[in-house]
């Protein structure tokens, strides 16, 4: 249908012991390995200062690495290319658009920088328009229109130069919760009918759920944890990443007679809910949130708090008594001290 | 709390015109047939022509001289304050505070160290060039600092990434994304350095030889050796020339506020 579709699917990318020291000895990204096949969709997700935008930057070629690091578009190593001779698309936090264009100007304006022809240009941005559902603002100025059409032109000029590899930072985190939510799903979308290689950077996890082929899980510069949603969300290799990926339960308690991890982690739809007596731990409802299909309940397990889901149609109500089961399957230990668990 | 309010308006209203009536009584005079019989006699602009007889070359190269003067600080000016804050660090402040000097010296010992060092020259000495030169070293720091300011309230760095992003070159980036998006700022940068070369009076009367006189050297000339009806005409014609150049100015740095202030 497009030519974005189809044609270059983008490059495969390779990060090779990559780190990034700033001036002053912060150590912001610790050597990193990174193999992205053509084509796939890659989500940095992590707190503030984890070194996910750095990484990025180093992709992008707005950053250089520390001595000894690479990165290679296609195999070819790109370290020493400033980014204008790398053809990386890049979808900016605060769009960068910009405000001396129209809409049509800013998406074309990579092309012209080509010495595309014009009419080819005018083609290219079309189609490209169209594709995000912004042809009737064509003639705007960029800043006459929402937060998100000027996502959606931001994303539409960087896509416009065909790209080697998308790189998008924290690009819905400008938007309210609202649009942030329904912008998620079409993002995810047009990504999917781009086909590009993408990196996007993200400390939304549930924004991570949805867009990513994979998900990189960062912290103090590092990659913790690196592997499709479910598998994050399944098996999280420690702590911090079953915290931080979806909501996790934690409990004192060991699973096994003299395994050294004294605490047991585990998600909200692993618990049942039953009436006093049911099942092995006895537990309070402290809070009950409406979700529509499900009731979030908040309950007290001698002191400890514990998070579960019940179908909203089950009369329960805050102050009520009720007994806990927890399946055995979708128990977590974490054999390493477990320690502080939020933040970076 | 009414009364107060009264109090406080009429207090303005007075320091308005005890400020103001100098002008106003000086550009009267200068369209009187006498001063000295008052207002209600007569009003003539004949002085007006009297004054574009006898110096219309000052207020030609005042013009000229402030035209030079801009077009100077504006290629000087601009690729400077861009370097300055790409840079950015000490370097980039020392380099500012150095240019900004000439403000706080006076005009006067500026003028004396320009004709020490270059006044050997004759050609240059005798010309409006000279004077063109420290109208430069004057209004440069003015220009700088204009042209900052709105690099940095442009977010210059993150429209440089993304121009970069899509392929173009430094110096396009500079031409097609940092250029027109600080044109509120060189504008205003522009209009001062005008404003402030024609209105310039120090420097200028050290600098200039009787065959380049300016606009304000003229006229301190016409107070010396004129009637009074002759110099009154001539700050008319200067204030002609000046308001407009500061309304331009006012109406500029409201657009460039009102962009600020949107989202």
């Amino acid at each position: 249908m497009t030519a974005t579709q189809g044609v270059a699917h983008g490059a495969s990318l390779s990060v090779r012991r990559a780190g990034k020291t700033f001036p002053g000895g912060v150590v912001a990204l610790q050597p990193t390995d990174l193999d992205l096949p053509a084509g796939e969709i890659l989500v940095l997700l992590g707190p503030s200062g984890c070194g996910k935008t750095t990484l990025l930057r180093l992709v992008a070629g707005l950053a250089a690495p520390d001595p000894g690091g690479a990165v290679l578009f296609d195999g070819v190593d790109v370290t020493g290319t400033p980014i204008e001779r790398r053809r990386v698309g890049m979808v900016f936090q605060s769009y960068a658009l910009f405000p001396n264009m129209t809409v049509a100007e800013n998406v074309g304006y990579g092309l012209k920088v080509r010495g595309e022809p014009r009419a080819a240009r005018e083609a290219e941005v079309g189609r490209l328009l169209a594709m995000v559902g912004l042809a009737d603002l064509a003639d705007r100025p960029v800043d006459r229109i929402s937060g998100g059409q000027r996502q959606r032109v931001a994303l539409a000029r960087a896509i416009a130069i065909r790209p080697k590899v998308l790189l998008l930072d924290e690009p819905l985190s400008a938007l309210d919760a609202a649009l942030r939510e329904r912008l998620r799903i079409e993002l995810a979308g047009l990504l999917r009918r781009f086909a590009i290689t993408a990196i996007h950077v993200t400390h939304d996890q549930a924004e991570a759920m949805a867009i990513g082929d994979r998900i990189a899980v960062m912290r103090d510069g590092r990659i913790i944890q690196l592997g499709t949603p479910e598998d994050i969300y399944a098996r999280p290799v420690d702590p911090f990443v079953a915290s931080f990926v979806g909501t996790m339960n934690r409990l004192p308690g060991r699973l096994v007679a003299g395994s050294t991890a004294d605490e047991v982690f585990f998600r909200p739809e692993a618990v049942t809910v039953g009436p006093p007596g049911a099942g092995p731990l006895a537990a309070r409802v402290v809070a009950a949130i409406f979700f529509g299909a499900h009731r979030r309940l908040t309950l007290d397990v001698d002191g400890h708090v514990v998070e579960a889901d019940i179908a909203s149609d089950r009369p329960v109500r805050v102050g009520d008594a009720v007994s806990l089961a927890l399946d055995a399957a979708r128990l977590h230990v974490f054999s390493e001290p477990s320690g502080r668990i939020d933040g970076c | 709390m009414r009364i107060t309010t009264l109090a406080a308006g009429l207090l303005t209203v007075l320091v308005a015109a005890f400020l103001v009536m100098p002008a106003v009584v000086s550009m009267v005079a200068g369209v009187s047939v006498s001063y000295a019989r008052g207002v209600s006699e007569c009003l003539t602009l004949d002085w007006i022509v009297e004054v574009w007889r006898l110096y219309a070359d000052t207020i030609v190269r005042s013009i000229a001289i402030a035209l030079a003067t801009v077009a100077v600080t504006l290629l000087i000016g601009v690729p400077a304050a861009y370097a300055l804050v790409r840079r950015g660090g000490r370097l980039a402040r020392v380099a500012e505070e150095i240019v900004t000097l000439p403000l706080a010296v006076p005009g006067l010992a500026l003028a004396l160290a320009l004709i020490i060092t270059y006044g050997g020259v004759r050609d240059l000495r005798g010309s409006s060039a000279f004077i063109v030169i420290g109208h430069v070293l004057y209004t440069l720091p003015f220009m700088l600092r204009s042209v900052m300011a709105v690099l940095q309230s442009i977010d210059w760095r993150l429209l440089d990434e993304g121009a970069a992003s899509l392929g173009a070159s430094p110096w396009r980036r500079f031409v097609d994304v940092v250029l027109p998006n600080a044109r509120p700022g060189i504008l205003a940068g522009a209009l001062t350095v005008v404003t402030l070369s024609i209105g310039e009076f120090n420097l200028t009367w050290m600098l200039h030889t009787p065959l380049t006189k300016t606009l304000p050297v003229g006229l301190a000339d016409s107070y010396a050796s004129m009637r009074l009806e002759i110099a009154s005409a001539y700050t008319l014609v200067f204030f002609l020339m000046i308001v407009p150049l500061l309304v331009a100015m006012q109406m500029l740095s409201r657009i460039g506020a009102r962009r600020e202030a949107r989202p």
